[in-house]
């Protein structure tokens, strides 16, 4: 299997990039919603534009914790981590469809 | 930009995302079903992401048009197609960076049980995000045309 290696670091860290990025994002909409965002059409010609912030910041985080577990982790850590954290994808998945469907 | 070509970029968008919808459930399915990781599985799960990276980029370019020229006259006559814009939105970005997570984690943990199942998961958790998103997005274009 030379098309895929065993860097189970790697994959702990690319694993919690993408739910941390999507986490942040439904969390970072969810928080102007309930902080209150200017309402959309009082902002539409001006430079702040919260989609392109949110993106961003959530692929900033995402990219940090990524980089912290991979190099802090031990493989064994790792190793233990990656099937935990690959049982809640689909659950959290869920509930970010769902808090993006009720709050757009 | 011109509409011309707004619609042109926005059609672009739509139908490379729905390549990368397609394209998703290869990894999805052989992982699945098979014990062995094979090449294209890997290289599938790749292209998928970039695929929908490159949707997402495409979106990403145009949005600064759709919010200046389709969204005011969208939020004012059709507030629930807005709403769902920006669901759409919101689970694109979960699409794009759960596929990135899973064709990653699938190239360099592959080789573990632990690593493939994750990455099935990631994967397929992109493609329910990204198929919803296509269907919101075919709803928003079905109303909002460039002009509009």
């Amino acid at each position: 299997m030379s098309h895929a290696s065993d860097d189970v670091r790697a994959g702990l860290a690319a694993t919690a990039f993408g739910l941390v990025a999507a986490i942040s994002y439904v969390v970072q909409r969810l928080a102007s919603f309930v902080g209150g965002e200017a309402p959309a059409s009082t902002v539409l010609m001006s430079a702040h534009v919260p989609f392109f912030w949110r993106v961003g910041l959530s692929c900033f985080q995402g990219i940090i914790v990524a980089g912290i577990l991979y190099l802090a982790l031990p493989r064994d850590t790792a190793a233990r981590w990656l099937p935990r954290l690959g049982r809640l994808v689909l659950p959290v998945t869920a509930a970010l469809i769902a808090a993006s469907l009720l709050v757009p | 930009m011109s509409a011309a070509l707004f619609g042109l970029l926005e059609r672009v968008h739509g139908h490379l995302a729905v390549l990368a919808v397609a394209l998703l459930l290869h990894p999805v399915i052989t992982l699945t079903t098979r014990r062995l990781l094979t090449r294209w599985t890997v290289r599938s799960a790749e292209l998928a992401a970039l695929l929908l990276g490159a949707s997402f980029g495409l979106g990403w370019f145009v949005y600064p048009e759709y919010r200046g020229f389709v969204k005011p006259t969208l939020l004012a006559e059709a507030p629930r197609v807005a709403a769902a814009f920006e669901t759409k939105e919101h689970l694109a970005f979960c699409a794009a960076a759960l596929a990135v997570a899973g064709a990653v984690t699938l190239r360099r943990a592959g080789a573990t049980d632990a690593g493939r199942s994750t990455a099935r998961a990631l994967l397929l958790a992109a493609w329910i995000c990204a198929v919803t998103t296509g269907g919101l997005g075919i709803f928003v274009a079905s109303i909002a045309q460039p002009g509009w």
